[in-house]
C-alpha cells in the first residue's frame, strides 16, 4: 500500500505540488490523469525517492519512507519498480544483464523473459530491439526485482495503435498476475480507463479528484474533469 | 544558372572548408611521406631510432595510464557528486591544459623538487598534471549528458556506487577513450617537456634534424615517418570510438538534476578532488615565487614584441578555424557527405606529432615563390590551423547538433539559399557555441610551442618559443616572469570568454 498525506513539493520558490493526499491500495491501480505540467512525473520522483517532499509524507507498506523535506529510506532499498516513459535501458548491457542488474538471476531470468514475449533475445542490446520489445524489456526489468509496487510513466506514449492494444493487453495480464499496488501516470483518459481501478485527476499540481470513471462522470468535480472526460468521449 | 550555383551553395562551401584543412595539412603531410624516400632510409636502419621511438610511445603511454587514474574518478565526481565547490575546482585542475606543458616543468622546478623531476619519472609527474584534465573534462561532460534516467532506473535497485561503476561509467567510456587518445597524441608530441628535463624523446630528435648543428631536413623527414604510422594508428583508434555515434549524445545538455549524494564519503571526495586541483595549480605559485625575485623589473627588457607574436596569429588562426569549423562541423552534425573524410583528416593532423607537421611545413613552404608566405606571420597561422583545425570543428558540431534541423529546413522551404541560413539561421542559433570554438581554438594556439619552434619568421617568436630559447641562458627570475605573462595571457582570455559568453546568453 501507498499513502501520501498532504505532499507538497516546491523548487526554486515555485510549487510544483500542492498539498496532495491519497491511498493507493493493495492489488489496485490507481491512475493519475493530468496535462503536461500538473505535477503527475513529479509525484512519481516523490514515491521512488528521488525528490523529498517539502510539507507531508509518504508511507508505503506501513513504513514512513519520506517526511517533512527528508529522504528517509533511499530509493534502492524502497523495493518499488517503474517503467520510465523513455524507458531508460542502458545501452551497454544485454536485456539479461538488464534483469540481472534487477536481482534476477538463472531460470527466472528465463522465465521473466519467457513472460513478456522476449525468449531468445536475452543476449541482444537495446539497440538491436524493436520498440515494442525495448517497451517489453522496460517492464521485464521491473518485475524482475520482485517490487512491493509498481509505478509506470506514461507507459504507452510512444507507440503506435496497434502495439498499444498488444501492449495493454500484456499489462493487464502481468498486472493481475501479480496483484501489486501499482500508480500508472499517463495524459490518456483511455488508457487509464483500459488499466486502472481508479482515477486521480491533477491539474496545476493540485489533486482536483479521485474516484473510478464512472464516478467521475457522474459528478466531474470541475469544469477541467468535465472536459477530460468529454475529450474521451 | 543563378539557381544552379544556390543549389551548389552548401556544396562548395564545405569544398572550400575542406580546401582550408587540404592545404594546411594535408599538403606538408604529402610532403613529408613523399620526400623521405628521396633520402634515403639510412637513418633508420640503425637500432637506436627504433628504440628510441618505442621509449617515447612507452612515455606517452604511462602518462596516458596516469592521466586516466586521475582524471576518470576526477571527471566522475566533479561532473556528477555533490562536492563543494566543484565548479572552482574543475577550473583550478583545468588550467594547465591551457598552458604549454614545459611552463609547469619550469614551475615545479622552481619549488623544492626531488632529483627525480629529471628523469621519466618526473616527465610523467609533469605532463599528467599537463594533460590529465582533458580526461576530467570529457569524462565530466559525459556524466552531465547521461539521461537522469537511466540512473534512476539503476538507483531503484543499487546504491549509488553500483550506479555509478555499472551503468555511469560504461556509458561515459567513449569520452574517456577519447580523451586517453587525445592524452596519448598530445604526450608523444611533446616537446618542451623532455628537452627541459633532459629526457631523449623522439620528436626532439627530429626536431634536432633541423636545428643549426645536425641541420638535416631530409634526415628529419625520414624520421618523421614512424611518427605518421603511430598517427595512422591513432587515427585508426578514434574512429572505431567514435563509429556510429552521433554527434548529438556526446551531449552538451545541461538538464538540472540532483548532484549523486556521495553520504558518508562526501568529505573524503571533497579533500580528493580539491588536492588535485591545488596540485594542479602548483607550478604556477612556483613560478610567481621566482618572478618575485626581482624578474617583473627586468621582464621589459625580454618581452620585446613576444605578446603582439602570440595573439595576432593564434586571433587570425581561430578566426579562420572557426569560420572552417562553422561550415564543417554543421556538415558533421547533419551527416553531409564528405565531411567524414575532411574531419577524419584534421583527427589526423591533430594526433600527428607537431614535429612531422613542421618538418613538411618547411618542406612545403620554405621555397623562393612562397617566401612572401614563410617568413611572415602567415606560415604561423597557416601552422596553427593545420594542427588545431578539428577542436572547432568538433565543437560546433556538437553544439549544431543538439538543435533540431527543422529550423534551417524551416528556411530552406521558404526559399532560404545555404549562405542566407547559416547568416540568418545557424549563426543566430549558436552563436556562444561559434564563440567558444574561436576561444578554444585561440587558446590552443596561443599555448602552442612544438608546431611553430620549427618554422617561426625571424623576429616573430611567439612567447612560448621566446620563454623556451631564454630558459638555457636567461636569469631564472625573468624566465618566470615571462612564463607568468603567458599564464595571465591565458587567464585574461579565458576570463574574456567566459564574461562574453555569458552576455551571449543573456
Amino acid at each position: 500500500m501507498i499513502e501520501l498525506q498532504g505532499v507538497s513539493v516546491s523548487m526554486h520558490s515555485h510549487e510544483i505540488l500542492h498539498h496532495v493526499t491519497f491511498s493507493v491500495g493493495a492489488e489496485e491501480v490507481l491512475a493519475i490523469v493530468g496535462p503536461s505540467g500538473s505535477g503527475k512525473s513529479t509525484l512519481l520522483r516523490v514515491v521512488l525517492g528521488f525528490i523529498a517532499p517539502s510539507h507531508g509524507s509518504v508511507d508505503i507498506g506501513g513504513v514512513r519512507v519520506s517526511n517533512e523535506g527528508r529522504v528517509v529510506v533511499h530509493p534502492e532499498e524502497r523495493h518499488l519498480a517503474m517503467v520510465f516513459q523513455d524507458l531508460a535501458l542502458w545501452p551497454h548491457m544485454t536485456v539479461r544483464e538488464h534483469l540481472q542488474f534487477a536481482h534476477a538471476a538463472g531460470p527466472r531470468t528465463e522465465m521473466l523473459l519467457q513472460r513478456v514475449g522476449l525468449a531468445g533475445k536475452g543476449d541482444r542490446r537495446p539497440s538491436q530491439l524493436s520498440g515494442g520489445e525495448r517497451q517489453r524489456v522496460a517492464l521485464a526489468r521491473a518485475l524482475a526485482a520482485d517490487p512491493r509496487a509498481l509505478l509506470l510513466d506514461e507507459p504507452l506514449s510512444n507507440v503506435d495503435v496497434l502495439l498499444r492494444r498488444e501492449l495493454i493487453a500484456l499489462l493487464r495480464e502481468v498486472l493481475a498476475e501479480r496483484q501489486l499496488p501499482v500508480l500508472l501516470v499517463t495524459h490518456d483518459l483511455r488508457e487509464a480507463g483500459a488499466l486502472a481501478d481508479r482515477v486521480a485527476v491533477m491539474d496545476a499540481g493540485r489533486l482536483v479528484q479521485i474516484g473510478t470513471i464512472a464516478e467521475l462522470q457522474a459528478r466531474p468535480a470541475t469544469r477541467f474533469v468535465e472536459a477530460l472526460l468529454a475529450d474521451r468521449g | 544558372m543563378g539557381r544552379a550555383l544556390k543549389r551548389a551553395e552548401e556544396h562548395l562551401a564545405l569544398a572550400g572548408a575542406g580546401f582550408v584543412i587540404c592545404a594546411t595539412a594535408l599538403l606538408p603531410l604529402v610532403a613529408v611521406v613523399a620526400g623521405a624516400p628521396l633520402s634515403g632510409f639510412a637513418p633508420l636502419a640503425s637500432a637506436s631510432p627504433w628504440l628510441l621511438l618505442l621509449r617515447s610511445c612507452a612515455l606517452a603511454a604511462a602518462v596516458t595510464a596516469c592521466a586516466l587514474l586521475l582524471g576518470v574518478p576526477l571527471g566522475m565526481l566533479l561532473g556528477r557528486a555533490n562536492i563543494p565547490g566543484k565548479r572552482a575546482a574543475l577550473l583550478l585542475h583545468a588550467l594547465p591544459a591551457f598552458l604549454p606543458p614545459f611552463l609547469l616543468a619550469l614551475g615545479w622546478f622552481y619549488l623544492p623538487h626531488p632529483d627525480a623531476l629529471f628523469s621519466s619519472v618526473g616527465a610523467i609527474g609533469v605532463e599528467t598534471f599537463a594533460f590529465a584534465p582533458i580526461v576530467t573534462a570529457l569524462v565530466a561532460l559525459a556524466v552531465q549528458a547521461i539521461d537522469p534516467s537511466m540512473e534512476e532506473a539503476g538507483r531503484l535497485s543499487a546504491p549509488p556506487w553500483k550506479v555509478a561503476v555499472r551503468i555511469v561509467l560504461p556509458v561515459a567510456w567513449p569520452a574517456a577513450a577519447l580523451g586517453a587518445l587525445l592524452v596519448f597524441a598530445l604526450s608523444l608530441s611533446e616537446l618542451g617537456v623532455p628537452m627541459f628535463l633532459r629526457i631523449r624523446a623522439y620528436p626532439a630528435a627530429v626536431f634536432s634534424r633541423l636545428g643549426a648543428i645536425d641541420y638535416s631536413p631530409g634526415e628529419a623527414a625520414v624520421l618523421a615517418m614512424p611518427l605518421i604510422a603511430v598517427a595512422l594508428a591513432l587515427l585508426a583508434v578514434e574512429r572505431s570510438i567514435g563509429a556510429g555515434r552521433s554527434f548529438a549524445v556526446l551531449g552538451l545538455r545541461s538538464e538540472e538534476r540532483a548532484a549523486l549524494n556521495l553520504g558518508r564519503f562526501r568529505w573524503t571526495a571533497t579533500v580528493i578532488c580539491w588536492a588535485a586541483a591545488v596540485a594542479s595549480v602548483l607550478p604556477i605559485a612556483g613560478l610567481a615565487r621566482m618572478a618575485l625575485r626581482g624578474g617583473f623589473a627586468q621582464i621589459g627588457d625580454w618581452l620585446g614584441a613576444g605578446i603582439g607574436n602570440s595573439v595576432v596569429p593564434a586571433a587570425l588562426a581561430a578566426t579562420l578555424l572557426t569560420a572552417v569549423g562553422l561550415i564543417l562541423g554543421r556538415s558533421m552534425a547533419r551527416g553531409r557527405p564528405g565531411s567524414g573524410w575532411f574531419d577524419a583528416l584534421a583527427v589526423f593532423a591533430f594526433v600527428t606529432p607537431a614535429a612531422v607537421l613542421g618538418v613538411g611545413i618547411i618542406d612545403v613552404w620554405n621555397r623562393p615563390a612562397t617566401h612572401a608566405v614563410y617568413r611572415t606571420v602567415a606560415i604561423l597561422v597557416i601552422g596553427f590551423a593545420a594542427r588545431y583545425a578539428v577542436i572547432p570543428a568538433r565543437a560546433i558540431a556538437v553544439a549544431i547538433a543538439q538543435g533540431s534541423p527543422h529550423l534551417e529546413e524551416a528556411a530552406a522551404v521558404q526559399g532560404a539559399g545555404f549562405f542566407l541560413r547559416l547568416r540568418r539561421i545557424v549563426v543566430p542559433l549558436h552563436g556562444r557555441a561559434l564563440l567558444g570554438a574561436w576561444l578554444l581554438a585561440f587558446v590552443f594556439c596561443l599555448r602552442d610551442l612544438e608546431t611553430v619552434i620549427l618554422f617561426y619568421p625571424p623576429g616573430s617568436a611567439p612567447l612560448t618559443v621566446r620563454i623556451l630559447t631564454l630558459e638555457a641562458n636567461g636569469a631564472p627570475p625573468v624566465v618566470a616572469a615571462l612564463s607568468l605573462v603567458q599564464c595571465g595571457m591565458v587567464a585574461a582570455a579565458i576570463a574574456a570568454g567566459a564574461v562574453a559568453l555569458a552576455g551571449a546568453r543573456r
